[in-house]
């Protein structure tokens, strides 16, 4: 299946449901880049006596935007699983404002994805947490199979030359 | 995770507690449980827990194992007689993950160990898992800010 477009992709985010329960919504994608969205709600809160939100809910949107980079590098819409995902926790996010990630996605193997990304509120250059990921690529057989053919190809070539 | 919670978990170790008090705890339904000396975290199955088809958000499954270890630091500061904050708890300063199976649709259980306690850090691992202990979906690496 092709990459769809954002605005397919993001209806199709809306489906899936722990990112509908938190309203977490795609607000842009470039190749190998996402920006998203979690809108302040209370039931965000776990430190009553800040009104700071849960850092499970940050972790929550960095996963997501992070994942959504890695999709958005990809020449079609392949399964992709979290290896390993670390989130360093910068300062608090300000209660009562909304949370925007951004992620980039820097580097794609034929099996494996890099990418780190932001949370912040107003700018990227002031971010409340910093995360870092990989990602597996579960790509069909197939497609796995004709890189490996086409790499052998390759090699087949050179020997040819040689 | 107030010392109300701490004293009803070590007058009674059989009961759950709900977390319902902690606002994010309660949305996403989270309970705690008392297994020995270790504090449990009980997240019930909903289906508003799931990222891809099947499978639980790695979110959720993030939330609940920093939910863990921050129930342990807490736990074992209440059994030292320590003061225990009634509206606040431990904040993580890094966390790590390693996504090591899919979470299917069921429970999921996660309990924490403190490799170290400082006066200011506490490190801990922490580990989830659904039907079988010995195959955890997921560890982590975590340093909290605890002063």
């Amino acid at each position: 299946m092709a990459l769809p477009d954002k605005d397919t992709l993001a209806s199709m985010m809306g489906l899936v449901p722990q990112l509908s329960a938190l309203g977490i919504e795609l607000c842009e994608m470039d190749k190998a880049h996402a920006k998203m969205r979690l809108p302040w709600a209370d039931r965000l809160v776990a430190y009553a006596d800040s009104g700071v939100m849960a850092g499970g809910a940050v972790f929550t949107l960095l996963d997501s935007v992070l994942g959504t980079a890695v999709f958005s590098a990809l020449p079609s819409l392949v399964p992709v699983a979290t290896l390993d995902l670390r989130v360093d926790y910068l300062k608090p996010a300000t209660p009562g404002r909304d949370l925007y990630a951004s992620a980039h996605c820097y580097k794609l193997t034929r099996q494996v994805a890099f990418v780190r990304g932001v949370a912040f509120h107003d700018s990227e250059d002031s971010p409340i947490a910093h995360a870092t990921a990989s990602f597996i690529l579960n790509r069909p057989p197939s497609h796995v199979a004709s890189s490996e053919q086409q790499a052998d190809e390759k090699d087949s070539t050179k020997k040819d030359q040689a | 995770m107030t010392p109300e919670v701490f004293a009803a978990l070590k007058e009674n170790s059989a009961q759950e507690v709900s977390l319902a008090a902690i606002p994010y705890a309660g949305f996403m339904g989270m309970f705690l449980q008392r297994n020995g000396d270790d504090m449990l975290v009980h997240l019930k199955y909903d289906i508003k827990h799931i990222g891809a088809p099947g499978r639980y958000h790695g979110g959720v499954v993030g939330a609940t194992l920093e939910f863990a270890a921050m129930a342990q630091v807490m736990w074992e500061a209440y059994l030292k007689g320590e003061p225990v904050a009634r509206d606040s708890l431990p904040k993580p300063v890094t966390v790590t993950v390693d996504f090591l199976r899919s979470a299917g649709l069921c429970d999921l259980y996660a309990s924490a160990l403190i490799v170290r306690q400082g006066r200011r850090i506490a490190s801990v691992r922490a580990s989830a898992w659904q039907e079988d202990r010995q195959k955890p979906v997921a560890e982590a690496q975590m340093h909290f800010l605890v002063s």
